[in-house]
C-alpha cells in the first residue's frame, strides 16, 4: 500500500531544502523543517522529508531494513536507487538503533572531488547540550550540543572524520521535525 | 492484466466530459481517494520503427500528464495524452475502481462498454472518412 507524500511536491520540498542548507551553515544550531509528509512506517516525519527532497534516481541510498510499505512508497514518490553496500552510497540513513558504519569506510570523495562524498541522516531521540563543544565555520565561537541516541564512538569517530578534511563525510541529525547540521568543517570537543 | 491494459486505454482515448459524467454516481457511492499524485505534467520522447520493425529512433517529445491515487487498498495510475490534469486524477480513480473485485463487473459493464462502443465509432467513421478520401494511382505502361 503506498502512502503520500508532500501536499505540494515542489513548493515543500524547496521549503525544506532551504531549511537544510540554513542548517548546514550553522551547524549545530537546531532548525524545524517547516513542511512534514504524513509519517512512513518505520521512519520519523522529518526523515520522510529530508528524503522526500534530497533523493532522485540520480543518486544511490543506503537503507536499514524498512516495512515494505515504506520501501515501496519511497521508490514510488523519489525513484531512488538502492545501495547495495553503504561504502558506496551517496546518502546514508540510519533509523534509531541501526549499528553506524565506520565513517572511514564511507565515500569520502576525492582530492579532485571533495563532493562526491556521502551524507549521513541520523534519527536520534532528542537534542540536549551537554555532550560536546562545537567550533568551526558558521559557529560564532563555540556552541554546547548533544543528542540522545547517537552510537556510543559517534563523537569519536567524527574527530578522524574533521581530520581528513577538506575529505570526509557530513552528518544531518533528526528529531522528529527538527533538524540539526553537522559539515566535515566543525570540530568536536567532548565533555 | 490484458483487461487492465484495455481499460486503461479505452479510459485515456475517451473525451474526459463522458469519463465524468459515467463516473459521476460511482465517486458519490464509493470513499473519496488518498492522492498519492496530484496531476502533473511532462514530456516524454516518444520512438518509432519504421515499418515496425526498423532501427529505433526518436520521433519527438510529446507532453504527458499522471496521476495516482489510492482508494481502500487499490491504487490507481492515470496517464493521458496532453495537459488535461483533471482527465489523468479521473483515469486514476476508475482504474482504482476497476481494479476492487467489488466494482469492477459493473464498471466494466457500465462505464468501459460505453466507452469503448463510442470509442470504435469514432474510429470506424474516421476509417470511412479516411478511405472515402482514398486516391488509387495508376501508371500508364510506356508503349513500345
Amino acid at each position: 500500500m503506498l502512502h503520500p507524500a508532500f501536499k505540494h511536491p515542489v513548493d515543500d520540498a524547496q521549503q525544506t531544502f532551504r531549511s537544510l542548507l540554513d542548517a548546514l551553515a550553522q551547524p549545530l544550531r537546531l532548525s524545524a523543517l517547516p513542511c512534514l509528509p504524513p509519517a512512513l512506517p518505520g521512519l520519523s516525519r522529518g526523515s520522510a522529508a529530508l528524503l522526500y527532497t534530497l533523493i532522485d534516481r540520480d543518486v544511490s541510498l543506503w537503507l536499514p531494513s524498512l516495512p515494505d510499505d515504506t520501501l515501496a512508497s519511497l521508490r514510488f514518490h523519489t525513484g531512488m536507487n538502492l545501495a547495495a553496500n553503504p561504502a558506496e552510497a551517496d546518502f546514508l540513513l540510519l533509523t534509531a538503533g541501526t549499528p553506524l558504519p565506520p565513517l572511514s569506510t564511507l565515500k569520502a570523495g576525492s582530492d579532485a572531488y571533495p563532493d562526491r562524498s556521502a551524507t549521513l541522516l541520523i534519527e536520534i531521540e532528542a537534542f540536549n547540550q551537554d555532550q560536546v563543544i562545537g567550533s568551526g565555520p558558521g559557529i560564532p565561537h563555540t556552541r554546547r550540543f548533544g543528542a540522545d541516541g547517537l552510537p556510543g564512538d559517534f563523537w569519536h569517530q567524527w574527530q578522524a572524520n574533521h581530520a581528513r578534511f577538506p575529505l570526509g563525510v557530513d552528518a544531518i541529525l533528526i528529531a522528529d521535525d527538527r533538524i540539526a547540521g553537522l559539515p566535515r568543517t566543525t570540530r568536536i570537543q567532548e565533555g | 492484466m490484458q483487461t487492465r491494459q484495455r481499460w486503461l486505454s479505452v479510459l485515456a482515448n475517451s473525451p474526459p466530459n463522458a469519463l465524468q459524467t459515467l463516473l459521476a454516481p460511482w465517486r458519490q457511492r464509493t470513499e473519496a481517494p488518498v492522492w498519492l499524485r496530484r496531476a502533473e505534467t511532462g514530456l516524454v520522447m516518444l520512438q518509432g520503427r519504421a515499418g515496425g520493425t526498423g532501427a529505433r529512433f526518436n520521433l519527438a517529445e510529446i507532453s504527458v500528464t499522471r496521476a495516482s491515487c489510492r482508494i481502500g487498498e487499490q491504487t490507481g495510475h492515470g496517464w493521458v495524452r496532453g495537459s488535461n490534469a483533471e482527465h489523468a486524477e479521473l483515469i486514476a480513480v476508475a482504474d482504482a475502481l476497476l481494479q476492487d473485485p467489488r466494482h469492477q463487473a459493473e464498471l466494466l459493464t457500465q462505464l468501459v462498454a460505453p466507452l469503448q462502443g463510442a470509442l470504435d465509432e469514432r474510429r470506424a467513421r474516421d476509417a470511412r472518412q479516411a478511405a472515402a478520401s482514398k486516391v488509387e494511382f495508376f501508371t500508364m505502361v510506356r508503349g513500345e
